[in-house]
């Protein structure tokens, strides 16, 4: 007989429930409709797959469209997990408890969208083996595809290094869930028995794995966008690339987070563990990456337009008053204007506009990402005369059928992840005093 | 003997890449393996005898 321990959490019956619950209408309905579109999407990549990427609106000079536009934003995505969870670790800040598991889950599903959207844009996907095969040191894409896997491979361990307590408490309390769902927890607990020993070698490990983890999430965005700054095309060769990448990455991440938070506070009637206190935390941190961000843009747009090189300045004025012209502005507006002025007057204990704020800089940010990348390809600096006319690039039917699909598989993978694990850390948010006393439980 | 020029060939030329990426993965895996066994041992009951207890 094996004595497991898991530390008391008053709110526990409430962090279980969404394990318990009845599934409803309404969930076999949203279910169906994310699979739809996903269905939608392996179709399109079907049809990519047989007929090559000419099925797309890619060419020459622009060889990447929405789907280095999704992968740079599933990154970017992935780095509230780690934001929240590592960097606010390291700094002490104790209230990112209750939203830690919510945010790496968005690291951990995100991530592999974000890699299969470059296996997605290279029509042949069997030729990324060339990257082990042939790769050469200087070449950045073998410093992403190493920094990526680390990271993806990293996050992975932190996430279930830190769900590995609540993984235990679900074999011990859920016994009435089917037999091969007893059996999952029973082998991803891996034996836990709650001791204290084994809790303080769980705080060193994961206190450790988040100094490490903080140097990944910076390394990987600056990788990222290496892959973009060290060609030297116009609006790419800029050494402010990979902060610029780094903080917009981390503003959309966290900005994200507020938005799973409160449909998990709604949906699930989360309200005393995810109280509104909390979102006003994430409020002032956006606010922070708000004005970071326009700080950015603004050295950024004013550097290249001072130095007025002629290869920099068509696709500056394309952004400004060209074709992209109508999303750069709402780039602006839904990033910018619209966040500050909700997170400043309005936001203050208000989760709605919060919400309302996160979802326009999550769309804003995602404009961003395609205006890095394509306006930049219409004008290439070595080949743009002879390009003249042809840079053009409309996405075609099959790369937004792609886009929903990578969108709603996420959603999906999240949703499903919330039906049987816990969706907030039960073993981190034990009140402090009440965590001295463990209750005992006897598990055969 | 050039060095500079042996390193230069290395690094410059096809294949050595592969062994970053995967080199990475499984140090990264042989790392959070002992990890993880770390911090599984905590939870092993107190083998120590009343002696060794006494000593610490």
């Amino acid at each position: 007989m094996t004595i497991t321990y898991h530390p008391y959490n008053k709110n526990e019956s409430i962090i279980l429930d969404p394990l318990q619950r009845r599934v409803t209408s309404k969930d076999v309905m949203l279910w169906g409709a994310l699979l739809i579109l996903l269905g939608i999407g392996v179709y399109a990549y079907l049809t990519q797959w047989f007929s090559g990427l000419g099925e797309t609106g890619l060419g020459r000079p622009v060889y990447w469209g929405l789907y280095i536009t999704n992968f740079v934003f599933f990154i970017g995505l992935a780095h509230s997990g780690t934001f929240i969870s590592a960097i606010l670790r390291l700094a002490g800040a104790g209230w990112r408890k209750p939203l830690t598991r919510a945010a790496e889950a968005i690291t951990l599903f995100s991530l592999p969208f974000g890699v299969g959207s470059i296996l997605i844009d290279m029509g042949r996907p069997d030729r990324v083996m060339n990257i082990i095969f042939y790769g050469r040191f200087q070449s950045p894409l073998l410093w992403d595809i190493s920094a990526v896997s680390l990271y993806l491979f990293s996050s992975i361990v932190f996430f279930y290094l830190s769900l590995l307590p609540d993984i235990a408490l679900c074999r011990d309390r859920l016994t009435n869930v089917p037999a091969w769902w007893q059996k999952m927890y029973r082998m991803l607990a891996l034996g836990w028995t709650g001791r204290p020993e084994q809790f303080e070698r769980l705080e060193k490990v994961l206190d450790g794995m988040a100094i490490f983890m903080t140097l990944l999430v910076v390394t990987v965005h600056t990788v990222v966008s290496w892959v973009f700054g060290m060609t030297v095309q116009p609006g790419w060769h800029t050494a402010l690339i990979g902060p610029f990448f780094l903080v917009g990455a981390i503003f959309s991440g966290t900005a994200a987070v507020v938005i799973v938070l409160a449909i998990l506070r709604k949906v699930y009637h989360m309200e005393t563990v995810l109280p509104v206190s909390l979102f006003n935390y994430l409020r002032k941190l956006l606010i922070v990456f708000t004005v970071a961000w326009l700080y950015m843009m603004l050295a950024e747009f004013l550097t290249t337009g001072y130095g007025n090189l002629a290869d920099e300045m068509p696709v500056l004025w394309q952004k400004l008053t060209g074709d992209f012209a109508p999303m750069f502005w709402t780039m602006g507006i839904t990033v910018f204007v619209l966040p500050i002025i909700i997170f400043v007057f309005l936001g203050k204990n208000n989760i709605g506009w919060m919400v309302f704020a996160s979802i326009s800089i999550n769309i804003g940010m995602w404009i961003e990402r395609f205006l890095v990348i394509v306006p930049t390809e219409t004008r290439p600096r070595f080949i743009s005369p002879l390009m003249d006319g042809f840079a053009i690039y409309h996405p075609s039917w099959v790369e937004i059928a792609i886009t929903v699909g990578l969108f709603s598989g996420l959603s999906l993978l999240y949703l499903t992840f919330t039906r049987f694990f816990p969706i907030v850390p039960i073993w981190e948010t034990t009140e402090p005093e009440e965590a001295e006393r463990l209750t005992q439980e006897h598990h055969v | 003997m050039n060095i500079g020029g042996l390193f230069l060939n290395f690094v410059t030329s096809d294949g050595p890449g592969g062994i970053v990426v995967i080199s990475v993965v499984v140090v990264a895996a042989a790392i959070y393996s002992i990890l993880i066994r770390y911090i599984m041992r905590g939870g092993e009951p107190d083998t120590r005898t009343s002696s060794q207890n006494k000593k610490k």
